[in-house]
């Protein structure tokens, strides 16, 4: 069954088969993105229950615009910025007051030297990352999103997203020859 | 078949998830969703009445009072065989388009 169909039928019923069935779709990616970006299990478990409980009693809100997959990993990515931000009352995990403006350089960092780097380097490299680049590598290469989604889920510029992205694969490739080149 | 590493970490943390959380957090979550349907059919079934209250104790008049919804139609003047009951939602015969 479609995830749409077992909205609908959701929505229509209030069926727990039907909140089993989306449930057991997503909660473990929701947790997994959660855990990535916030680091700690027991956050990233109390963070899966608040989000799934946003996306059921929001249910009714969603659009067909975009897939349910988008939707809520939007919602997800979002909670766990908001919970870092009100955490480390940093105003902005996002800092891109400068990258708005920054002209657009090509990427020298190819897609291939992230995505086939070793899982276990992959993930120390992730944690020494900070929260907003490591949501923003996940959206790209983990969830496929193309850089408009990326760019309305956190409500940026595509040219800033570009940038972000750039910087990031950057970081993500210096801190592998920092953690791993000596080894 | 392009190897995606991040893919790869994903499954990882999804295998980890269901040995060690997914029941408890299904669990959390029935039990809060079960508790918002229950708050929800308590407001839906009191907060009119409350209301209705409201506006008696204002001296108005409220729509229980006035209509006569939920009323029996006696026997004598019931269509035939149902004895004077309504099935829900049925009306109690009266056209109020010709009226």
């Amino acid at each position: 069954m479609r995830d749409l169909e077992v909205i609908n039928n959701y929505l229509e019923t209030q069926a727990t088969k039907c909140f089993n069935l989306l449930y057991s779709r997503y909660a473990s990616k929701i947790y997994g993105k959660c855990l990535t970006i916030l680091k700690d299990e027991a956050l990233a478990e109390d963070a899966t229950q608040e989000i799934f409980m946003k996306i059921f009693l929001n249910l009714s809100r969603f659009e067909e615009k975009a897939k349910f997959s988008t939707w809520i990993y939007s919602i997800t990515y979002n909670y766990c910025i908001d919970y870092l931000r009100r955490k480390q009352k940093q105003e902005n995990v996002f800092s891109d007051d400068e990258i708005e403006k920054a002209p657009e350089i090509p990427d020298e960092i190819s897609d291939e030297a992230l995505i086939e780097m070793e899982v276990k380097h992959l993930k120390n490299v992730l944690d020494s990352m900070p929260a907003g680049d490591r949501a923003i590598l996940l959206m790209k290469y983990q969830d496929d999103m193309s850089i408009k989604e990326i760019a309305d889920t956190l409500n940026r510029s595509e040219s800033a997203i570009k940038m972000k992205i750039k910087r990031a694969k950057e970081k993500a490739q210096k801190l592998k020859e920092e953690l791993f080149t000596h080894n | 078949m392009q190897i995606n590493n991040f893919k790869r970490l994903q499954e990882e943390e999804e295998i980890v998830y269901r040995e060690q959380h997914d029941e408890k957090v299904r669990a959390g979550l029935l039990s809060s969703l079960g508790m918002f349907r229950f708050v929800g059919q308590v407001v839906d079934m009191y907060l009119p009445k409350l209301f209705d209250l409201l506006i008696m104790a204002a001296g108005g008049k409220t729509d229980s009072s006035a209509t006569t919804r939920g009323k029996s139609i006696p026997p004598s003047q019931a269509p035939e065989g149902t004895n004077g009951k309504r099935r829900p939602g049925e009306s109690m015969g009266d056209d109020i388009s010709s009226r």
